[in-house]
């Protein structure tokens, strides 16, 4: 069976979005829909008046499916070189305002005088910027091609590991 | 009605545990000699057999405890969960919802990793994606077992 050419990029793609946009919807609440499981009633986005048993994972996943299809139906029409590079600044995106965030808190902690300044937002968003756009153009074209498939892999394991560090209350 | 949609489910899931936990062996550390002993023989299958099965079985078994099972775990078992102060379940079935979806993300790659002829430069990325959903398989599986037998276990 012969595949579409930008299949590759479709697949690799969705299996890094969807889980990402999930995490989203699941911490923001982002539900397509609303499935009050006590009077079975479905109501579009979240109801107006909160019912006693409401269900929104099923919007979840709507919201996240059509949000991981739209994004992987335009790359597989874009170059690879392109969303390999989206996929890079992303993440370093992501891991460097999370390693920015803490230290920030770290040294905020620990500092004798007042840095106020550290617990601004903009410090994390800033620096992870920057980090990111360093690394999605300056990295070696044989490391991304390598990593490409990789991100696949990547993506779903550290929105697994996300899930349990989020969920945590629960068992502690 | 439920107990039969039930049963149901835990066959899929069973027969999902078998066909992932198969194909994850077979690439994880697959047979070099001849087969000999029954371990041997059960990483030894052709992994590529597998795949469509795996997708299909994920795909049905998501549906009937998603769909017509989920609703009725709401309902009736996890507001007496709550009610009986019992976090630790509700927390792993919270988990399991979140993993199992994100199992349903990566079957479109998981497909393409394993179709025929497979590419030998996806073969680490094709590893990596079938432990990641056998990993989502057996702890669905097991919190699934565990939330069905709950007073046996005692949580």
């Amino acid at each position: 069976m012969t595949l579409p050419h930008g299949f590759r990029s479709f697949a690799i793609t969705f299996a890094c979005v969807f889980p990402v946009i999930y995490v989203f919807c699941v911490e923001y609440n982002l539900a397509l829909f609303t499935y009050d499981a006590a009077k079975r009633e479905l109501t579009f986005l979240l109801p107006s008046e909160r019912g006693p048993l409401p269900m929104f994972w099923y919007g979840w996943i709507a919201t996240s499916l059509i949000g991981a299809f739209v994004v992987s139906i335009v790359a597989s029409f874009a170059s690879d070189t392109l969303i390999q590079r989206a996929i890079i600044f992303v993440f370093f995106y992501a891991v460097a305002y999370a390693i920015l965030y803490g230290v920030a808190f770290f040294i905020y902690d620990r500092a004798s005088y007042e840095l106020e300044f550290l617990k601004h937002p903009a410090l994390p968003a800033v620096g992870g910027l920057a980090a990111a756009l360093i690394v999605s153009f300056f990295a070696p074209v044989h490391w991304r091609k390598q990593l490409w498939g990789g991100w696949a892999v990547v993506v779903p394991l550290g929105v697994i590991l996300l899930f349990c560090y989020l969920l945590r209350s629960w068992f502690v | 009605m439920i107990t039969a949609l039930l049963i149901i489910h835990a066959l899929l899931a069973v027969t999902l545990l078998g066909a992932i936990t198969h194909q994850a062996l077979s690439v994880l550390a697959p047979v070099r000699a001849r087969a000999g002993s029954f371990i041997a023989r059960f990483r030894a299958v052709p992994g590529t057999s597998y795949a469509n099965a795996v997708i299909v079985i994920y795909i049905i078994t998501a549906i009937i405890g998603g769909v017509f099972i989920y609703p009725a775990y709401r309902l009736s078992v996890r507001v007496v969960l709550e009610q009986m102060r019992r976090p630790v379940p509700v927390g792993m079935f919270d988990l399991k919802e979140h993993f199992v979806t994100v199992g349903l993300g990566i079957l479109p790659v998981y497909w393409y990793y394993w179709r025929q002829p497979l590419a030998p430069e996806d073969a680490p990325f094709r590893v990596g994606v079938t432990a990641i959903l056998g990993l989502i398989v057996w702890y669905g599986f097991i919190v699934g077992h565990i939330l069905n037998n709950m007073r046996g276990f005692g949580l």
